[in-house]
């Protein structure tokens, strides 16, 4: 077996914290979210990560992290949005330059999957096989692509439907079998960065789909929102200040990581990221991130992304 | 500021000079006849003209008459002018009556304020086309970056444009990712992840921010840092209506809505 973890997205709605690194290398709680994947990855799959060349040198740095983990950089020759070269494309892409021929583990890097990898590797059985998630909530389903299934099989898959027969949504985890990854090549030169469509096409063709159903956490980190949101559903409600920060005579509630050589002092905290380095002073900060660097003293702020080595002071 | 910019502004001012000794000269004669008259000898009255010239000149520079995103055709703008010339004329009548200890003809000092406000609003309304020709030429043309393709950003687009303002739109940067490529001309350029680059590669002057109101202090705070301007249109904040201010109260400055008032309401 093949795993990729597709990185190759610019993530601009995630600006300005998205300005220099790709979103799968974005902190969540405490390690990068891509992390996240690669550890419930069992060592002896090697994976490729598909990325674009303007993140080539972040991903080759982060790589380091997973000395016994044979992970290989695949750089897409794409230096902006416009030219990208979409999820399934960049799938085709390795597929046909590796000349894979074994069954593929697939994943969206931008993507917290919660559920155990195990269990999803016993649900596989020379069909392809996808994650999905119950959203129970037919209006938050319709962002998504819909899964419909009987007895553990796909019968009917729907593209972000304005009417989901179904709460249960794809999320970014497949697994192909080798048999089917022509399909994926050839339905890449249609809709390249259609994922979901791939199953609509297998359904069409009368391939058998399963579906390993699941109510673990996850989260799709495509939002401002829904990045805060699953930092603050996987903290608990509990803070983490790790070894290297200091906090001095502050509050911190609902959830607020602050990382390696950030310093906070006089503040208060609410479900805030506080990325290294930073230092923050006499600060209310409700639902927000603050990258790298950054000065902040005297603010009140909510609902913010503050960008990486941002000085902002109000004087009293 | 541009040297072509500074040596316009310098051209204004020296064109002020100028008009303001014409409004002398013609006030002198108009009373007097056009002759020299020895009652009223035109040396004493030329000497003293050149020394309140400069310090009226000095009054237009507080007036912020120089300015070049100043609304010339404005009922505003006509006020400072009117209110420099009656600066004008109380500086000479003191710098006269003090130098010379005598006084002299009153319907003189009206001909002379009606004069100077003339011909300085004259001078003003061929400065601004001389501008708007030069913008055209890239002269005193202040580079904008807007931030955001909605109907407010795409308005403010259209009328900066059509007036040949020197607030001249280069890019757009598109906030939700939008099919549209460009607006009354000027190129859409990507979304904001293309922001400091677009920045660099447009020599821009000043962000106006028309969308996206959560980015305000990451950009704001990026203009200060790279010594830019930042202007925001009051309907970001859900100013719709009504008039706005900045009002200081105890220092501390605030957005002040109010209804439309009648002039002399709005001195009190």
């Amino acid at each position: 077996m093949y795993c990729i973890i597709l990185a190759g997205g610019f993530a601009t709605r995630l600006w300005p914290l998205t300005e220099n690194k790709a979103k799968p290398l974005l902190t969540l709680v405490d390690r990068p979210l891509i992390s996240h994947i690669v550890q419930s990855i069992p060592p002896e799959i090697p994976i490729v990560v598909s990325t674009n060349a303007v993140f080539r040198n972040a991903f080759s740095e982060w790589r380091k992290g997973f000395p016994n983990h044979p992970i290989e950089i695949f750089i897409e020759d794409s230096f902006s949005n416009e030219s990208k070269k979409g999820a399934l494309g960049a799938t085709a892409m390795v597929i046909e330059r590796k000349q894979l021929k074994e069954d593929l583990l697939l994943f969206a890097g931008d993507n917290y999957f919660g559920f155990s990898m195990p269990a999803f590797f016993q649900s596989f059985s020379k069909n392809p096989l996808l994650a999905a998630y119950d959203i129970k909530d037919v209006n938050k389903a319709k962002r998504f692509g819909v899964v419909v299934t009987r007895d553990g099989r796909v019968t009917e898959f729907q593209e972000k439907p304005a009417q989901p027969k179904s709460t249960l949504v794809s999320t970014g985890c497949y697994l192909f079998p080798a048999k089917n990854l022509q399909d994926i090549i050839i339905y890449s030169c249609e809709k390249n960065d259609d994922l979901g469509g791939v199953f609509e096409y297998l359904l069409r063709k009368g391939e058998t789909i399963n579906a390993f159903s699941f109510s673990d956490p996850w989260y799709d980190i495509g939002s401002f929102d829904a990045y805060l949101t699953a930092h603050c559903e996987l903290l608990h409600g509990e803070n983490k200040v790790a070894p290297q920060a200091i906090v001095q005579r502050s509050d911190l509630k609902g959830g607020v990581s602050i990382a390696d050589g950030a310093h906070v002092e006089r503040c208060t905290l609410e479900n805030v990221m506080i990325l290294s380095g930073s230092i923050v002073e006499n600060c209310v900060i409700r639902n927000s991130i603050i990258d790298k660097h950054c000065h902040l003293k005297n603010l009140d702020i909510s609902h913010k992304m503050i960008r990486q080595g941002s000085a902002i002071e109000k004087n009293l | 500021m541009t040297p072509a910019l500074l040596r316009l502004k310098v051209a204004r001012i020296l064109l002020d000079a100028f008009l303001i000794l014409a409004a002398f000269l013609l006030a002198y004669f108009l009373r007097v006849g056009f002759i020299f008259s020895t009652n009223f000898p035109f040396q004493s009255y030329a000497i003293i003209a050149l020394f309140t010239t400069p310090l009226t000149l000095i009054f237009m520079f507080f007036a912020r008459a120089y300015k070049i995103n100043q609304p010339v055709l404005s009922l505003r703008y006509f006020q400072r002018i009117a209110f420099v010339a009656i600066e004008h004329v109380a500086t000479f009548m003191v710098l006269y009556y003090f130098t010379f200890k005598i006084f002299f003809s009153r319907l003189m000092l009206i001909y002379l304020y009606a004069l100077t406000t003339a011909f300085l609003y004259l001078g003003a309304l061929i400065f601004r086309k001389i501008l708007q020709s030069m913008n055209q030429r890239g002269i005193g043309v202040i580079r904008i970056l807007i931030i955001g393709t909605n109907r407010p950003a795409q308005e403010l687009v259209r009328l900066l444009i059509e007036t040949k303002s020197c607030l001249r739109p280069v890019a757009i940067l598109d906030v939700f990712g939008g099919a549209d490529k460009e607006f009354h001309g000027v190129p859409v350029v990507g979304k904001l992840d293309k922001f400091e680059q677009t920045v660099q590669d447009f020599h821009i002057d000043q962000i106006l921010q028309a969308d996206h109101l959560e980015q305000s202090l990451n950009l704001i705070n990026y203009a200060l840092q790279h010594n830019l301007n930042y202007l925001m249109p009051p309907e970001l904040l859900g100013v719709f209506q009504g008039h706005q201010i900045i009002e200081e109260w105890e220092g501390a400055p605030f957005l002040k809505i109010h209804s439309k008032k009648k002039w002399w309401q709005k001195i009190w």
